[in-house]
């Protein structure tokens, strides 16, 4: 087994021209588990800690980007301003061992339906930046996840940064385990006010084979929202966690139930909208 | 006993520290994984990845090729060279009695079949891959009830219908059944209690060292049971018992499994013998999902019947025990032991029960914390509460009233328990004042809140050998201590008990200094290797290291006091019984300059020189102790819960123990094995749980989904004792390494039903995960929804 341990990105990627099928490892808190239990036999290992690039967060215009090397640690530390909830999210993962390893990229490529960033990433339409053979390239978020733990990560490609929009408003992460903390979701939701443009952003995990957003949801209940409060009337969060809830197309595993999901997604859907009309 | 075997000593109930944390809290424990002995080859266990069916092709050719790999143990070989495992405990009529170290036919995912060795693990698990085994697949049964069915694969031939025990309890059927007709009520339930994987810090893991020499096979084992295993080892690769020689290093919990021989370590051993080098295995978490003995899975159909009074008039459990795919050494035990005690702490007219240990393609039942106490209180304190709905009755009241009272002890239950000593109600009274006092006003949340009890009896301290004899159970009950005061003054205790982090170093070394005079520095318990532990056949499991160890402990150091008085009492010319000992040092009660150090006793006893005519030179004793009878601890646990009626989420807001194990020694210990038992029993409450598929495929193998209690589950919790001695036991110790883990499941249960008391007829499976409260509280029609 080869490892390459670049401190570029350029270094990186001919590290992933010279062993095509190389597998990049970021923290190794998902890879790890998966050779542990051979469902991966790498022979060749490009390893991203050291590539400059991948690395912090950085202020741009309207938006943040994130490295695709920022650990959970750092986005509690550092992003609980910029995107309360993603630090909300990253204080349910793991341990403060997994969270010291993990890392957003890998949680993005990884695109398990339980990963606890991905509700609140696509409810802000965050973009991923990759780098590849062919030069560099940003897809939405929404559409590189594309099934249970696939991508649209094409070969000798890596994911450099994750640029996620400011968006004022309250936001909330509520998440639905059968231990209170480190536990993989059973169901777990995101949901922003977006106060400037008036309108609700929700994003589902858990309860579907990739992060959903329910956006009849988010139709509806951005039109029920007196947006100068901001207000709703009971009755319109009620349907609104209804709405949640018919979106979810979760399934029956170990667990949790289908329809237990289905129902919990609904319940999160409504406190979370309660929660944030709250503060 | 004599005086000075009888006079208080001043370690005894001190909170005194653990004398071997320092080395555990800095690593510098040496559990097996840390032996490394010079050649020492690694082996990967073959095991069987299919629930049910026969090995028709086994091919190593492949494998032997890869770099690194040395040998493979072919199933066959391994056949050839061993005897089958014998069940320890064997109820009458028990259709299987021993098991094949390799079975010709698999009967679960998990089961061992062979071994391969390689330079390094990696080197091993690569070559384990490319060992190709086929199999003919037989149809497999994983549920219980199904197992009993006509059309279900029979997995032994001398267990008919998939039973291998069936016994009745208690009075005779139709005695219970006439009582229960005469009643006025009667709560019939059905509870399901889940399998559970009892999960020490530190799975199972061999070293094995054959010498060729002398014939001599060492094995370091993670174990619980030193000189069982070494007996079991012994039997199955037909070796002298002289010749082998079973060492527990550091061992990181057990919680039951680690109770006996597995037939993996059996294999690992005969690797080791034919390679003649050290052969080292280590289980990893995955293997032992499956190749560990599970715990718990019961089914009771129950009866509580009860007169308008609130009087209980008879209570019945009929079980089905899942036995998984063969009797373990403990085969139906659990199930004989939950029935057992099923009756608790309150009297009935009549009580009785059926026990049916049932095969079924899953991995085999053993012991787990708890040994049946579990599930029979779950069982009977759900009963009591329901029983309490129907009267209308507060269950606290109904429970008081029934209780067997403190003069009614002793006292002999429908299944012969003499429970011996106690204050049942007392402990009642103070948990239910307990669990009141401290709760908050509740906040207005939307959420249910409830109390629920939970009052137990426990069996513990096994046990008198005459009580194993009538029971089955294969193991000499008694224990036997050896201690000794070196020539140094120091004093060394060897037990046959093999402590995996209970902190018995500590706790017999105060029942040691304490009757010696010693400070506990001086005194150093070594336990764990049969080539200089006493014989003890049961090791540490039952809740009896304390008891029956402990008692063995008193008892030989009474002797050495006695010895060491008299040897004392020649060289200063005073009487024995005029002498103390106090920090080391023999005096003159009431004349400190009339002394001799302990190291000077010791000193001319190790020389033999000035002793009075007849006494036998050295200073040590032993001693054995076979108890007279069982001790029964108990207690009260009190669990204040919240229950989320939209997410099915059980928050326990308060939990109270009140607890009896007699005379305690050290409080701290105890206090400890308190909390970790009731984290334990939280977890089977709320989170763990096995599940297979219709196949016999684990559906959990990981902690990822076999979930345990973390800091956010586990509450604070009050744990207060009462000291009521046991008369059985030398020092009048209780067992109590088990009672934390029986009591929360009900206790909480209860909770639940009183928070909710729509659902109180459906709080009868365990774990209560939000996901099954939520059916439940859905099915009632009182889930709130968005
Ligand atoms: C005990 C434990 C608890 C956990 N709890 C949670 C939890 O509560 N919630 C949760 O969401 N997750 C949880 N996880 C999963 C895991 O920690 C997260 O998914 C984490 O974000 C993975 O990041 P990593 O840096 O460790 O990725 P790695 O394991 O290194 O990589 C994961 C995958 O992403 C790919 N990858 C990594 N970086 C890049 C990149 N820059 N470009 C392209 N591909 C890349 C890798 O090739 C690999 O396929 C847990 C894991 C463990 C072991």
């Amino acid at each position: 087994m080869t490892v390459a341990r670049p401190r570029t990105l350029a270094e990186a990627l001919g590290a992933l021209e010279a062993t095509p099928d190389a597998h990049l490892l970021a923290g190794g808190t998902d890879f790890m588990v998966e050779v542990n239990f051979g469902h991966r036999r790498p022979t060749d290992i490009v390893a991203l800690r050291r590539v400059v690039e991948l690395q912090g967060h950085e202020h741009a215009d309207g938006h943040v980007t994130l490295g695709a090397m920022l650990t959970y640690a750092e986005i509690e530390a550092d992003l609980a301003e910029d995107f309360p909830a993603l630090a909300a999210a990253g204080r349910t993962v793991g341990s403060p061992q997994i969270r010291n390893a993990g890392t957003i990229g890998g949680n993005v490529g990884t695109a398990s339906p339980a990963g606890d960033t991905l509700p609140l990433l696509v409810a802000l339409d965050a973009e991923v930046d990759l780098a590849g053979p062919e030069g560099t390239r940003t897809v939405a978020l929404d559409e590189f996840i594309t099934g249970p733990k696939r991508t649209d990560r094409r070969p000798g490609e890596i994911i450099t940064r994750v640029r996620v929009p400011r968006v004022t408003g309250p936001q909330q992460f509520l998440k639905i385990g059968t231990r209170n903390a480190m536990v993989i979701s059973i169901a777990c939701l995101a949901l922003v006010l977006d106060l400037d443009a008036r309108r609700v952003r929700c994003g589902l995990g858990s309860v579907g084979p990739r992060p959903l957003r329910p956006r009849a949801a988010e139709d509806f209940l951005s039109g029920e929202i007196d947006w100068d409060g901001p207000r709703a009337a009971p009755g319109a969060v009620r349907r609104f966690a209804e709405l949640v809830a018919e979106a979810c197309t979760p399934i029956t595993d170990q667990r949790g139930t289908a329809e237990y999901r289905r129902h919990a997604a609904g319940v999160l859907a409504r406190r979370a909208v309660e929660r944030s009309l709250q503060s | 006993m004599s005086d000075a075997m009888s006079r208080p000593g001043t370690l005894v109930g001190q909170r005194v520290l653990r004398v071997n944390d320092g080395k555990l809290l800095t690593g510098a424990g040496t559990f097996v994984d840390d032996l490394h002995l010079p050649g020492t080859l690694h082996a990967v266990v073959l095991r069987s990845p299919i629930a049910h069916g026969r090995l028709v092709a086994f091919d190593a050719a492949e494998a032997l090729t890869m770099p690194g790999v040395v040998d493979v143990l072919a199933p066959e070989e391994a056949r050839d060279a061993t005897r089958p495992l014998r069940c320890v405990w064997l109820m009458p009529g028990q259709g299987q009695v021993d098991y094949p170290v390799v079975p010709r036919v698999v009967r679960h995912v998990g089961q061992a079949l062979g071994v391969l060795l390689a330079t390094s693990v990696a080197a091993a698990e690569d070559g384990a891959e490319r060992v190709r085994m086929e199999f003919e697949e037989l149809p497999c049964v994983v549920d219980v009830e199904a197992a009993l069915g006509d059309a279900a694969p029979q997995l032994d031939p001398g267990c008919p219908g998939n039973v291998a025990v069936d016994l009745p309890r208690g009075d005779p059927p139709d005695a219970v059944e006439a009582a229960i007709a005469r009643a006025d009520h009667v709560v019939a339930m059905r509870f399901a209690i889940q399998r559970l994987a009892g999960s020490p810090l530190e799975a199972r893991g061999v070293v094995a060292s054959w010498s060729p020499a002398t014939g001599e096979l060492t094995m370091w084992s993670s174990t619980q049971v030193p000189h069982h295993a070494r007996d079991h080892l012994a039997g199955a690769l037909g070796l002298a018992l002289d010749r082998v020689r079973v060492v527990a290093p550091d061992v990181g919990g057990g919680f039951g499994p680690k109770d006996h021989l597995y037939a993996d370590e059996v294999l690992v051993c005969l690797a080791a013998m034919r390679a003649r080098v050290p052969v080292k295995w280590i289980e990893d978490r995955r293997e032992a999902f499956t190749a560990t003995v599970h715990g718990r899975e019961q089914i009771h159909e129950a009866r509580l019947a009860f007169d308008d009074d609130g009087r209980f008039v008879a209570l019945h459990s009929d079980v089905l025990a899942d036995l998984g795919a063969h009797p373990s050494n403990v085969g139906a035990g659990p199930a004989f032991v939950a029935t057992g005690m099923l009756e608790g702490p309150y009297r009935f007219d009549s009580s009785g029960g059926r026990v049916r240990g049932v095969l079924t393609n899953k991995t085999p039942a053993g012991a787990y914390r708890g040994f049946g106490m579990q599930q029979a209180a779950w069982v009977r304190e759900r009963l009591v509460d329901e029983a309490a709905r129907t009267l209308g009755a507060d269950p606290a009241e109904l429970r008081r009233r029934n209780m067997i009272r403190a003069d009614e002890l002793p006292y002999t239950t429908h299944t012969h328990q003499n429970y011996d000593s106690g204050d049942y109600a007392a402990a009642l009274e103070r948990a239910t004042e307990l669990v009141g006092e401290g709760l908050p006003a509740a906040p207005d949340d939307g959420r249910r809140r409830g109390v629920g009890l939970c009052s137990y009896v426990e069996f513990t301290g096994l046990g008198p050998s005459a009580v194993q004899e009538i029971v089955g159970f294969a193991l000499g009950g008694y224990e036997t201590a050896v201690v000794r005061v070196e020539p140094d003054g120091r004093a060394t205790v060897l037990t046959g008990v093999s402590p995996h982090g209970q902190g018995l170093e500590t706790s017999l070394a105060q029942l040691a200094a304490d009757a010696l005079g010693l400070p506990i520095t001086d005194v150093r318990v070594v336990h764990g290797d049969t080539a200089t532990a006493p014989y003890s056949a049961a090791g540490t499991i039952a809740s009896r290291s304390m008891t029956v160890g402990g008692g063995a402990v008193v008892r030989a150091a009474g002797r050495l006091r006695v010895k060491i008085l008299d040897l004392a009492g020649h060289l200063l010319e005073a009487a024995p019984g005029d002498l103390e000992i106090i920090q080391g040092v023999v005096q003159v009660r009431g004349s400190p300059t009339a002394a001799v150090p302990l190291r000077t006793v010791a000193e001319k006893a190790w020389l033999a020189w000035g002793l009075p005519p007849g006494m036998a030179p050295g200073l040590e004793e032993k001693d054995l102790h076979d108890p007279q009878d069982i001790s029964y601890s108990y207690a009260t646990h009190a669990a204040a819960v919240a229950v989320d009626l939209a997410t099915g989420r059980i928050e326990i807001e308060r939990y109270v123990v009140v607890h009896d194990c007699g005379v305690i020694v050290n409080p701290m210990i105890v206090d400890g094995q308190t909390h970790g038992g009731v984290a334990q029993g939280i977890g089977n409450a709320l989170l763990e749980t096995l599940v297979y598929d219709d196949v016999g495929q684990p559906r959990i193998a990981t902690f990822h989904d076999y979930v345990l209690p973390g800091t956010g589950e586990v509450p604070d919790m009050v744990v207060e004792h009462t000291q009521t001695p046991s008369p059985f036991i030398p020092g009048g110790m209780k067992g109590m390494g088990e009672g934390g883990t029986i009591a929360p499941a009900a206790a909480i249960g209860n909770a639940l039903a009183n928070a909710v008391p729509e659902i109180a007829h459906l709080v009868t499976e365990t774990p209560m995960t939000p996901a099954r409260v939520w059916g439940w509280l859905d099915a009632a029609g009182v889930a709130t929804d968005w």
